[in-house]
Protein backbone atom coordinates (compact mmCIF):
# COMPACT_ATOMS: atom_id res chain seq x y z
CA UNK A 1 0.00 0.00 0.00
CA UNK A 2 1.46 3.50 -1.35
CA UNK A 3 2.30 5.99 1.83
CA UNK A 4 0.62 9.25 2.20
CA UNK A 5 3.68 10.63 1.34
CA UNK A 6 3.68 8.27 -2.17
CA UNK A 7 -0.27 8.90 -2.20
CA UNK A 8 0.12 12.87 -1.58
CA UNK A 9 2.51 13.23 -4.75
CA UNK A 10 0.43 11.71 -7.15
CA UNK A 11 -2.88 13.49 -6.05
CA UNK A 12 -1.08 16.54 -6.04
CA UNK A 13 0.34 17.03 -9.27
CA UNK A 14 -2.95 15.70 -10.98
CA UNK A 15 -4.61 18.60 -8.52
CA UNK A 16 -1.66 21.28 -10.00
CA UNK A 17 -3.69 20.03 -12.91
CA UNK A 18 -6.70 21.55 -12.21
CA UNK A 19 -8.02 17.71 -10.62
CA UNK A 20 -10.66 18.66 -7.85
CA UNK A 21 -11.47 14.76 -7.08
CA UNK A 22 -7.37 14.52 -6.60
CA UNK A 23 -7.82 17.34 -4.44
CA UNK A 24 -10.60 15.68 -2.18
CA UNK A 25 -8.45 12.86 -1.64
CA UNK A 26 -5.72 15.16 -0.20
CA UNK A 27 -7.95 17.02 1.86
CA UNK A 28 -9.77 13.97 3.53
CA UNK A 29 -6.18 12.48 4.07
CA UNK A 30 -5.22 16.02 6.32
CA UNK A 31 -8.50 17.45 7.04
CA UNK A 32 -8.48 16.11 10.75
CA UNK A 33 -4.52 17.31 11.29
CA UNK A 34 -5.37 20.70 10.29
CA UNK A 35 -9.01 20.93 11.49
CA UNK A 36 -7.36 19.75 15.43
CA UNK A 37 -4.40 22.62 14.32
CA UNK A 38 -7.09 25.05 13.60
CA UNK A 39 -9.17 24.05 16.66
CA UNK A 40 -6.33 24.28 19.17
CA UNK A 41 -4.95 27.00 18.29
CA UNK A 42 -7.89 29.30 17.68
CA UNK A 43 -11.03 27.84 18.83
CA UNK A 44 -13.22 24.93 17.82
CA UNK A 45 -15.68 27.76 16.69
CA UNK A 46 -13.54 29.10 13.82
CA UNK A 47 -11.90 25.88 13.09
CA UNK A 48 -14.57 24.64 10.43
CA UNK A 49 -13.96 28.07 8.33
CA UNK A 50 -10.46 28.18 8.95
CA UNK A 51 -9.98 24.82 7.80
CA UNK A 52 -12.02 25.61 4.67
CA UNK A 53 -9.81 28.97 3.89
CA UNK A 54 -6.74 26.76 4.60
CA UNK A 55 -7.90 24.11 1.45
CA UNK A 56 -8.82 26.46 -0.69
CA UNK A 57 -5.37 29.02 -0.28
CA UNK A 58 -3.23 25.70 -0.53
CA UNK A 59 -5.58 25.27 -4.08
CA UNK A 60 -4.52 28.70 -5.09
CA UNK A 61 -0.97 28.31 -4.21
CA UNK A 62 -0.81 24.75 -5.85
CA UNK A 63 1.32 25.74 -8.26
CA UNK A 64 4.45 26.82 -5.68
CA UNK A 65 4.51 23.60 -4.49
CA UNK A 66 7.68 21.76 -5.57
CA UNK A 67 7.94 19.25 -3.51
CA UNK A 68 10.94 20.36 -1.88
CA UNK A 69 9.46 19.17 1.42
CA UNK A 70 6.59 16.55 1.94
CA UNK A 71 3.28 17.85 1.04
CA UNK A 72 2.01 17.78 5.02
CA UNK A 73 4.78 19.50 5.95
CA UNK A 74 3.97 22.51 3.25
CA UNK A 75 -0.15 22.71 3.86
CA UNK A 76 0.73 22.73 7.37
CA UNK A 77 3.22 25.57 7.42
CA UNK A 78 0.58 27.47 5.80
CA UNK A 79 -2.34 26.63 7.53
CA UNK A 80 -0.54 27.88 10.71
CA UNK A 81 0.44 31.40 8.94
CA UNK A 82 -3.40 31.51 7.84
CA UNK A 83 -4.26 30.98 11.83
CA UNK A 84 -1.39 33.39 12.85
CA UNK A 85 -2.80 35.79 10.57
CA UNK A 86 -6.25 35.26 11.34
CA UNK A 87 -5.47 36.15 14.64
CA UNK A 88 -3.60 39.25 14.20
CA UNK A 89 -6.64 40.62 12.27
CA UNK A 90 -9.24 39.94 14.88
CA UNK A 91 -6.75 40.31 17.50
CA UNK A 92 -8.64 43.41 19.16
CA UNK A 93 -11.52 42.56 18.35
CA UNK A 94 -10.70 39.36 20.29
CA UNK A 95 -9.16 41.18 23.39
CA UNK A 96 -12.36 42.95 23.67
CA UNK A 97 -14.42 39.48 24.19
CA UNK A 98 -11.72 38.01 26.57
CA UNK A 99 -11.53 40.95 28.63
CA UNK A 100 -7.99 41.60 29.10
CA UNK A 101 -4.33 40.77 29.63
CA UNK A 102 -3.19 38.19 27.24
CA UNK A 103 -0.17 37.70 29.33
CA UNK A 104 -2.62 36.63 32.09
CA UNK A 105 -2.94 33.03 32.32
CA UNK A 106 -6.69 32.20 33.66
CA UNK A 107 -6.81 29.25 36.03
CA UNK A 108 -9.63 26.90 35.39
CA UNK A 109 -10.99 24.14 37.32
CA UNK A 110 -10.55 20.52 37.02
CA UNK A 111 -13.41 18.68 35.53
CA UNK A 112 -15.55 18.38 37.66
CA UNK A 113 -16.09 14.47 37.04
CA UNK A 114 -12.77 13.32 37.93
CA UNK A 115 -13.92 9.91 36.37
CA UNK A 116 -13.61 12.10 32.62
CA UNK A 117 -10.41 11.37 31.14
CA UNK A 118 -8.84 14.99 31.29
CA UNK A 119 -9.56 16.77 28.20
CA UNK A 120 -5.86 18.27 26.36
CA UNK A 121 -7.70 20.37 24.13
CA UNK A 122 -9.88 22.19 26.79
CA UNK A 123 -6.77 22.86 28.98
CA UNK A 124 -4.78 24.16 25.44
CA UNK A 125 -7.75 26.29 25.00
CA UNK A 126 -7.16 28.08 29.03
CA UNK A 127 -3.48 29.08 27.73
CA UNK A 128 -3.07 32.50 26.30
CA UNK A 129 -2.25 32.76 22.78
CA UNK A 130 0.98 33.20 22.38
CA UNK A 131 1.98 30.14 24.99
CA UNK A 132 -0.81 28.58 23.61
CA UNK A 133 0.59 28.84 19.80
CA UNK A 134 4.21 27.79 21.58
CA UNK A 135 2.76 24.54 23.28
CA UNK A 136 1.26 23.03 20.58
CA UNK A 137 3.74 23.58 17.91
CA UNK A 138 6.41 22.31 20.38
CA UNK A 139 4.94 20.33 22.40
CA UNK A 140 2.10 18.70 20.22
CA UNK A 141 3.60 19.43 17.02
CA UNK A 142 7.44 18.80 17.58
CA UNK A 143 8.63 22.22 16.21
CA UNK A 144 12.31 23.15 17.64
CA UNK A 145 12.23 26.38 18.95
CA UNK A 146 14.13 27.31 16.23
CA UNK A 147 11.49 26.66 13.92
CA UNK A 148 9.03 27.83 16.15
CA UNK A 149 10.90 31.56 16.19
CA UNK A 150 10.80 31.81 12.50
CA UNK A 151 7.11 30.52 12.47
CA UNK A 152 6.04 33.50 14.78
CA UNK A 153 8.34 35.98 14.29
CA UNK A 154 9.87 35.74 17.88
CA UNK A 155 13.07 35.17 19.17
CA UNK A 156 14.14 30.95 20.82
CA UNK A 157 14.40 32.52 23.89
CA UNK A 158 10.88 34.13 24.20
CA UNK A 159 9.64 30.87 22.63
CA UNK A 160 11.38 28.60 25.42
CA UNK A 161 9.82 31.23 27.84
CA UNK A 162 6.35 30.58 26.53
CA UNK A 163 6.86 26.96 26.46
CA UNK A 164 7.96 27.02 30.40
CA UNK A 165 4.91 29.11 30.98
CA UNK A 166 2.72 27.22 29.48
CA UNK A 167 3.59 24.21 30.74
CA UNK A 168 3.24 25.32 34.23
CA UNK A 169 0.11 26.39 33.84
CA UNK A 170 -0.93 22.87 32.37
CA UNK A 171 0.74 21.19 35.15
CA UNK A 172 -2.01 23.12 37.62
CA UNK A 173 -5.21 22.06 35.05
CA UNK A 174 -3.91 18.67 34.37
CA UNK A 175 -3.15 17.58 37.97
CA UNK B 1 8.49 32.06 40.20
CA UNK B 2 12.34 32.71 39.12
CA UNK B 3 13.56 29.82 41.02
CA UNK B 4 16.52 28.91 38.55
CA UNK B 5 15.79 24.89 38.53
CA UNK B 6 12.05 25.71 37.52
CA UNK B 7 13.12 26.15 33.19
CA UNK B 8 15.83 24.10 33.89
CA UNK B 9 13.33 21.16 34.71
CA UNK B 10 12.00 21.79 31.89
CA UNK B 11 14.83 22.30 28.96
CA UNK B 12 15.61 18.77 30.80
CA UNK B 13 12.78 17.01 29.59
CA UNK B 14 12.75 18.48 26.27
CA UNK B 15 16.87 17.15 26.84
CA UNK B 16 18.46 20.39 26.53
CA UNK B 17 20.47 20.81 28.92
CA UNK B 18 24.27 20.60 28.68
CA UNK B 19 26.15 17.68 30.66
CA UNK B 20 27.26 19.40 33.15
CA UNK B 21 23.93 21.59 33.95
CA UNK B 22 21.97 18.13 33.58
CA UNK B 23 24.24 16.58 36.38
CA UNK B 24 23.46 19.62 38.75
CA UNK B 25 20.17 19.14 38.39
CA UNK B 26 19.99 15.84 39.09
CA UNK B 27 22.19 16.46 42.22
CA UNK B 28 19.35 19.21 43.38
CA UNK B 29 16.61 17.20 43.03
CA UNK B 30 18.00 13.98 44.71
CA UNK B 31 17.55 16.69 47.57
CA UNK B 32 14.14 18.80 46.26
CA UNK B 33 10.81 16.57 46.35
CA UNK B 34 9.11 19.63 45.84
CA UNK B 35 11.35 19.92 42.85
CA UNK B 36 10.76 16.29 41.56
CA UNK B 37 7.04 16.98 41.89
CA UNK B 38 7.20 19.38 39.45
CA UNK B 39 9.68 17.23 37.41
CA UNK B 40 7.00 14.98 37.42
CA UNK B 41 3.95 16.93 36.57
CA UNK B 42 5.71 18.52 33.82
CA UNK B 43 6.48 15.01 32.33
CA UNK B 44 2.87 14.45 32.31
CA UNK B 45 2.04 18.11 30.60
CA UNK B 46 4.25 16.86 27.59
CA UNK B 47 3.44 13.17 27.64
CA UNK B 48 -0.53 14.57 27.73
CA UNK B 49 0.32 16.56 24.77
CA UNK B 50 2.18 14.40 22.68
CA UNK B 51 -0.72 11.87 23.09
CA UNK B 52 -3.33 13.97 21.97
CA UNK B 53 -4.84 12.79 18.93
CA UNK B 54 -6.06 14.67 15.57
CA UNK B 55 -9.82 14.18 15.90
CA UNK B 56 -11.83 14.84 12.43
CA UNK B 57 -14.03 17.87 12.31
CA UNK B 58 -17.83 16.89 13.01
CA UNK B 59 -19.12 17.85 9.51
CA UNK B 60 -17.54 16.67 5.90
CA UNK B 61 -16.18 20.84 5.44
CA UNK B 62 -15.32 19.56 1.37
CA UNK B 63 -18.36 20.72 0.23
CA UNK B 64 -17.74 24.33 1.29
CA UNK B 65 -14.10 23.83 -0.51
CA UNK B 66 -14.87 23.01 -3.93
CA UNK B 67 -17.34 25.83 -3.83
CA UNK B 68 -14.61 28.15 -2.97
CA UNK B 69 -12.69 26.77 -6.00
CA UNK B 70 -15.22 26.73 -8.08
CA UNK B 71 -15.73 29.96 -7.80
CA UNK B 72 -12.12 30.90 -7.97
CA UNK B 73 -11.26 28.32 -10.64
CA UNK B 74 -14.73 27.68 -13.05
CA UNK B 75 -12.49 25.48 -15.16
CA UNK B 76 -11.69 23.02 -12.36
CA UNK B 77 -12.29 19.61 -13.45
CA UNK B 78 -15.26 18.47 -10.91
CA UNK B 79 -14.75 16.61 -8.33
CA UNK B 80 -17.54 13.31 -9.25
CA UNK B 81 -20.34 13.62 -11.29
CA UNK B 82 -21.77 16.76 -10.16
CA UNK B 83 -21.66 15.77 -6.53
CA UNK B 84 -22.12 19.53 -5.63
CA UNK B 85 -25.17 19.67 -7.06
CA UNK B 86 -26.24 16.26 -5.39
CA UNK B 87 -25.61 18.75 -2.70
CA UNK B 88 -26.86 21.70 -3.23
CA UNK B 89 -30.09 21.89 -4.00
CA UNK B 90 -31.54 20.80 -0.60
CA UNK B 91 -28.44 21.23 2.13
CA UNK B 92 -29.79 24.36 4.40
CA UNK B 93 -27.19 26.73 4.82
CA UNK B 94 -26.04 29.16 7.61
CA UNK B 95 -25.80 32.65 7.09
CA UNK B 96 -22.49 33.98 6.49
CA UNK B 97 -21.16 34.87 9.85
CA UNK B 98 -18.75 37.54 8.20
CA UNK B 99 -17.86 39.78 5.39
CA UNK B 100 -14.12 38.59 5.24
CA UNK B 101 -15.52 35.27 5.28
CA UNK B 102 -16.78 34.88 1.70
CA UNK B 103 -16.45 31.85 -0.28
CA UNK B 104 -16.24 29.52 2.30
CA UNK B 105 -19.65 27.43 3.93
CA UNK B 106 -20.10 24.90 6.68
CA UNK B 107 -22.24 22.30 7.01
CA UNK B 108 -23.15 20.99 10.47
CA UNK B 109 -24.26 17.20 11.16
CA UNK B 110 -27.68 18.38 11.92
CA UNK B 111 -27.63 20.21 8.23
CA UNK B 112 -26.14 17.18 6.94
CA UNK B 113 -28.13 15.16 8.24
CA UNK B 114 -30.99 16.72 7.08
CA UNK B 115 -29.51 16.87 3.43
CA UNK B 116 -29.09 13.43 3.67
CA UNK B 117 -32.75 12.71 4.74
CA UNK B 118 -34.11 14.98 1.70
CA UNK B 119 -31.55 13.35 -0.18
CA UNK B 120 -33.25 9.89 0.65
CA UNK B 121 -36.49 11.54 -0.60
CA UNK B 122 -36.21 12.78 -3.25
CA UNK B 123 -34.25 9.71 -4.23
CA UNK B 124 -36.97 7.44 -2.99
CA UNK B 125 -39.82 9.94 -5.38
CA UNK B 126 -37.12 9.23 -7.97
CA UNK B 127 -36.90 5.49 -7.58
CA UNK B 128 -40.94 5.46 -7.60
CA UNK B 129 -41.39 7.29 -10.29
CA UNK B 130 -38.80 5.57 -12.41
CA UNK B 131 -40.62 2.35 -11.53
CA UNK B 132 -43.77 3.79 -13.30
CA UNK B 133 -41.97 2.60 -15.96
CA UNK B 134 -44.35 2.26 -19.29
CA UNK B 135 -45.06 -1.55 -19.89
CA UNK B 136 -42.96 -0.71 -23.54
CA UNK B 137 -39.69 -0.02 -21.09
CA UNK B 138 -40.11 3.97 -21.23
CA UNK B 139 -40.01 5.57 -18.56
CA UNK B 140 -42.68 8.72 -18.23
CA UNK B 141 -41.63 11.84 -19.41
CA UNK B 142 -41.13 15.01 -17.49
CA UNK B 143 -42.55 16.89 -20.05
CA UNK B 144 -43.77 20.35 -20.27
CA UNK B 145 -46.69 19.84 -21.09
CA UNK B 146 -49.92 19.43 -18.34
CA UNK B 147 -52.98 18.26 -18.74
CA UNK B 148 -55.67 19.92 -16.23
CA UNK B 149 -58.88 18.64 -15.58
CA UNK B 150 -61.09 20.96 -16.75
CA UNK B 151 -59.41 23.39 -18.95
CA UNK B 152 -57.54 21.92 -21.49
CA UNK B 153 -53.86 21.70 -22.05
CA UNK B 154 -51.84 23.93 -20.04
CA UNK B 155 -47.97 25.05 -21.24
CA UNK B 156 -44.88 25.07 -18.84
CA UNK B 157 -41.91 26.25 -19.73
CA UNK B 158 -39.16 23.49 -19.27
CA UNK B 159 -36.99 23.87 -16.71
CA UNK B 160 -34.63 26.46 -16.71
CA UNK B 161 -35.38 29.18 -14.84
CA UNK B 162 -33.59 31.07 -12.54
CA UNK B 163 -34.12 32.23 -8.83
CA UNK B 164 -34.80 35.71 -10.36
CA UNK B 165 -37.40 34.71 -12.86
CA UNK B 166 -40.62 35.86 -12.27
CA UNK B 167 -42.58 33.19 -14.10
CA UNK B 168 -41.25 30.70 -11.53
CA UNK B 169 -44.15 31.60 -9.04
CA UNK B 170 -46.58 31.36 -11.75
CA UNK B 171 -45.13 28.02 -13.02
CA UNK B 172 -45.31 26.37 -9.82
CA UNK B 173 -48.73 27.56 -9.20
CA UNK B 174 -49.79 26.02 -12.19
CA UNK B 175 -47.87 22.82 -11.81
CA UNK B 176 -49.34 22.36 -8.26
CA UNK B 177 -53.23 23.12 -9.23
CA UNK B 178 -52.62 20.59 -11.81
CA UNK B 179 -51.33 17.77 -9.23
CA UNK B 180 -54.56 19.01 -7.04
CA UNK B 181 -56.44 18.53 -9.63
CA UNK B 182 -55.58 15.39 -10.24
CA UNK B 183 -54.66 13.87 -7.15
CA UNK B 184 -57.58 11.15 -6.86
CA UNK B 185 -55.79 9.66 -9.86
CA UNK B 186 -52.54 9.09 -7.50
CA UNK B 187 -51.85 6.60 -4.55
CA UNK B 188 -52.17 8.09 -1.40
CA UNK B 189 -48.66 7.00 -0.82
CA UNK B 190 -47.36 8.47 -3.51
CA UNK B 191 -49.31 11.45 -2.73
CA UNK B 192 -47.16 11.13 0.77
CA UNK B 193 -43.82 10.71 -1.06
CA UNK B 194 -44.63 13.87 -3.77
CA UNK B 195 -45.24 15.77 -0.11
CA UNK B 196 -42.60 14.77 1.74
CA UNK B 197 -40.34 15.88 -0.93
CA UNK B 198 -41.92 19.33 -1.46
CA UNK B 199 -42.08 20.20 1.99
CA UNK B 200 -38.10 19.35 2.33
CA UNK B 201 -37.61 21.30 -0.85
CA UNK B 202 -40.10 24.39 0.76
CA UNK B 203 -37.69 23.99 3.67
CA UNK B 204 -34.25 24.35 1.60
CA UNK B 205 -35.94 27.44 -0.37
CA UNK B 206 -36.69 29.04 3.00
CA UNK B 207 -33.31 28.54 4.36
CA UNK B 208 -31.92 29.61 1.14
CA UNK B 209 -33.76 32.76 1.02
CA UNK B 210 -32.91 33.51 5.18
CA UNK B 211 -28.93 33.09 4.12
CA UNK B 212 -29.29 35.21 1.07
CA UNK B 213 -31.49 37.96 3.19
CA UNK B 214 -28.31 38.18 5.45
CA UNK B 215 -25.69 38.03 2.63
CA UNK B 216 -27.41 38.98 -0.53
CA UNK B 217 -24.38 39.43 -3.05
CA UNK B 218 -23.32 35.71 -2.78
CA UNK B 219 -23.58 33.95 -5.74
CA UNK B 220 -23.06 30.54 -4.24
CA UNK B 221 -26.15 31.38 -2.44
CA UNK B 222 -27.96 32.39 -5.46
CA UNK B 223 -27.18 29.30 -7.40
CA UNK B 224 -28.33 27.69 -3.74
CA UNK B 225 -31.27 28.70 -4.55
CA UNK B 226 -31.76 28.79 -7.62
CA UNK B 227 -31.26 24.52 -7.88
CA UNK B 228 -33.43 24.05 -5.11
CA UNK B 229 -35.98 25.90 -7.09
CA UNK B 230 -35.23 24.03 -10.01
CA UNK B 231 -35.47 20.92 -8.29
CA UNK B 232 -39.68 21.72 -7.28
CA UNK B 233 -40.43 22.04 -10.61
CA UNK B 234 -38.61 19.50 -11.83
CA UNK B 235 -40.59 16.63 -8.83
CA UNK B 236 -43.91 18.89 -9.94
CA UNK B 237 -43.30 17.98 -13.12
CA UNK B 238 -42.65 14.11 -12.38
CA UNK B 239 -45.64 13.85 -10.81
CA UNK B 240 -47.75 15.51 -13.44
CA UNK B 241 -46.01 13.22 -16.04
CA UNK B 242 -47.35 10.12 -13.36
CA UNK B 243 -50.54 11.54 -13.43
CA UNK B 244 -50.38 11.28 -17.00
CA UNK B 245 -49.26 8.00 -17.07
CA UNK B 246 -51.82 6.36 -14.84
CA UNK B 247 -54.94 8.28 -16.28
Amino acid sequence: MASVADQDRDDVRDAQSGDTAAFERVYHRHAARIHTLCRRMLSPEEADDLTQEVFIRAWQKLSLFRGDSAFGTWLYRLAVNLILARRQTFASRRSRFDGGDPNVIPMHARSERPDLRVDVDAAIRTLPPGARDVFVLHDVEGYTHEEIAGLLNVTAGTSKSQLHRARMSLRQYLR
Amino acid sequence: MHDPWLEKISDSIDGLLEPAGEQALQDHLAGCAECRTLQAELRDVVAAARSAADTPPSSDLWAGIAAGIRELDPNAMPTAPDRLEMLSPVAPLKPRRSPARARRFSFSAPQLAAAAVVLMTLSGAAVWFGALARPDGSTVATGTIIQSSGSGPRAVRPVGLTAASADYAEDVATLEQALEDNRAQLDPSTIEVIERSLESIDRAIEDARTALAADPGNPYLHRQLDNTMRKKIDVLQRAAGVQRAQS
